[in-house]
C-alpha cells in the first residue's frame, strides 16, 4: 500500500502519476550485467540460449540485460561470477564515468558495499589501476568481500572507514552511491512503504551534505565524481547537488544515456528553488524503463 | 613461493601476476591486488588467491579466474559429477593428474579446488558458493 503523503508528495514531480503509482505496484523484472572480466555478452546470450532462457540485451548497455525468468541465479554463470545480478538503474554511475576511467590511476568507490557498482568499475577499468572499495558498515563489507573475490577483481582494495573522515588522499574518479531514504528500491521491497515518513527524508539529506562536500574534496583537480541515491527525494538529490555548489567550485555536466528515458533535474521543490546547473542531472522514474527510481549527477572539478 | 607453487603444481606461469602484487594477510593468507595502496585502514589488498597455513591451498576464486592458464592437475568432469562438486559433494574420478590439489573443470570452466587422493577428490569449496543449479 503506499502511503497517501508519499503520493501527494510526488504528485506534480512526475510527468504521469498513474503510471508512476502503478508502475511502483509492479515487481521488478530481473536484470544482470556480464562480468567482463571472465565472460562476453556473445558468450552469455550464447549460453542462455542453449538453456532456454530468454533474456533482453539493453540497447543504452550492451552488458546489461534482463529476463523473465526467475532462476538466473541458479545458472553455472552465475556460480562462476560470469554475471551479476545487478538493478539497471544502478548501472549508470560507473556508466556516466566510463571513458575517464580507461585513464584513472586511482578510483574511490565511497559507499561501496555490497559491491555491485565496484565490480562494475573493476571490469570497466579491465582491473588496471586501483579502486580503494570503502564502506563505512563492516557487516556490509563481508558481502563486499565475497562479491568483489566472486567477480575476479584484482585492482580493488577494500577499506572500512567513514567517509566522511576518509584521510586526504586525491582521486581522479569516485562514485558516491549515497544512503539514502531507498524510495526508489520499493518495488524490490514493498515493505519500506511501511517504514516510509519524511523525517528519514530530512535525516538522510544533512548526511549526504556532508558526504558530498568531503567526497568532492577528494576529488583531483579535473577529477570527475558520479552522486547518486535510488531515491525520489530532491532535499537527498538536487538539494545536496545544489549545496555542493554552494560550498565548492563545482561544475555539473549533462549526462547522455542514449536508448534510455530519463527526465532532468528539477530546480523547483515545495518552496525552495535549486541552482539551473542541477537540470544537467538525471532523474529516473521507475515508469520510463521499467526499472527502480534513481538519480543521479555528473560532477567535475 | 607461491607463484612457484602454482607454475610446478598448474603450470599456471609466474608472468601471468606481473601486473599485480602479491600481500601476505594473517594466517598465511596470500592475496593478489594492484601494485599501488597505501595507508587507510586496508581490509582486504585483492584477491585472496591461497591460504598456507600448513601447505599451500589456491583458492576456488584464484583458479576460477586463473584456471585457463594451467597446463596440468585439471580434472575435467562429466555435467553429473560438476553438479555434483558445485552442490559440495566429494568425487570419485578416473584421472592421471597427482595427488595434492587439483583444479575442477567442467567443458572449458574452471569450477574450483579440490583434494585428490587415491581417486578420490574431497571437495575444497567454500560453503558459501555451494549451490544447486538449475542451468549448466
Amino acid at each position: 500500500m503506499i502511503p497517501q503523503t508519499f503520493r501527494e508528495r510526488y504528485s506534480s514531480l512526475v510527468d504521469d502519476e498513474d503510471a508512476f503509482l502503478s508502475s511502483l505496484q509492479r515487481l521488478l523484472p530481473k536484470s544482470f550485467r556480464v562480468n567482463t572480466l571472465k565472460s562476453s555478452a556473445d558468450e552469455i546470450k550464447a549460453r542462455f540460449a542453449g538453456y532456454g532462457i530468454e533474456i533482453r540485451q539493453m540497447p543504452w548497455y550492451a552488458d546489461a540485460f534482463v529476463s523473465a525468468d526467475p532462476d538466473i541465479g541458479s545458472t553455472l554463470e552465475h556460480f562462476l561470477g560470469k554475471i551479476y545480478a545487478q538493478e539497471l538503474v544502478s548501472m549508470i554511475p560507473p556508466l556516466i564515468v566510463r571513458k575517464e576511467l580507461e585513464k584513472a590511476r586511482f578510483v574511490l568507490d565511497g559507499c561501496a558495499a555490497p559491491g555491485s557498482k565496484t565490480t562494475q568499475l573493476a571490469a570497466l577499468m579491465e582491473n588496471r589501476n586501483t579502486i580503494v572499495a570503502n564502506d563505512i558498515s563492516y557487516a556490509r563489507i563481508k558481502a563486499l568481500q565475497f562479491n568483489l573475490q566472486k567477480a575476479g577483481a584484482l585492482n580493488t582494495i577494500i577499506t572500512n572507514q567513514d567517509l566522511r573522515f576518509f584521510p586526504n588522499r586525491q582521486f581522479d574518479v569516485i562514485l558516491l552511491d549515497a544512503p539514502c531514504s531507498s524510495e526508489g528500491i520499493m518495488r524490490k521491497n514493498d515493505k519500506l512503504f511501511r517504514t516510509w515518513n519524511e523525517k528519514k527524508i530530512f535525516g538522510h539529506s544533512r548526511l549526504q551534505k556532508q558526504l558530498i562536500v568531503k567526497a568532492f574534496d577528494l576529488l583531483k583537480e579535473g577529477g570527475v565524481m558520479a552522486y547518486s541515491t535510488c531515491t525520489f527525494a530532491p532535499e537527498e538529490n538536487e538539494e545536496v547537488v545544489g549545496y555542493l555548489l554552494s560550498k565548492r567550485d563545482a561544475k555539473i555536466e549533462k549526462i547522455e544515456l542514449p536508448g534510455f528515458k530519463f527526465s532532468r533535474g528539477t530546480t523547483e521543490w515545495r518552496e525552495k528553488q535549486y541552482p539551473s546547473e542541477v537540470e544537467q542531472c538525471c532523474r529516473v522514474w521507475p515508469q520510463h524503463n521499467d526499472t527502480g527510481g534513481f538519480f543521479v549527477a555528473r560532477i567535475t572539478k | 613461493m607461491i607463484f612457484e607453487y602454482f607454475e610446478e603444481r598448474f603450470g599456471i606461469p609466474k608472468s601471468a601476476f606481473k601486473d599485480y602484487q602479491l600481500y601476505v594477510g594473517v594466517k598465511e593468507k596470500y592475496y593478489l591486488g594492484p601494485k599501488t595502496i597505501d595507508k587507510p585502514a586496508i581490509v582486504s589488498p585483492g584477491l585472496l588467491i591461497a591460504r598456507a597455513e600448513k601447505q599451500v591451498k589456491p583458492t576456488s576464486n584464484f583458479l576460477q579466474l586463473f584456471g585457463h592458464l594451467s597446463t596440468k592437475n585439471v580434472v575435467e568432469l562429466s555435467k553429473k559429477d560438476a553438479k555434483q562438486y558445485i552442490e559440495g559433494y566429494d568425487l570419485r574420478v578416473k584421472t592421471n593428474a597427482e595427488h595434492g590439489y587439483v583444479i575442477l573443470s567442467y567443458l572449458g570452466n574452471f569450477l574450483g579446488c579440490g583434494f585428490l587422493k587415491d581417486g578420490l577428490v574431497t571437495n575444497n569449496l567454500p560453503k558459501a558458493k555451494r549451490q544447486q543449479l538449475k542451468y549448466l
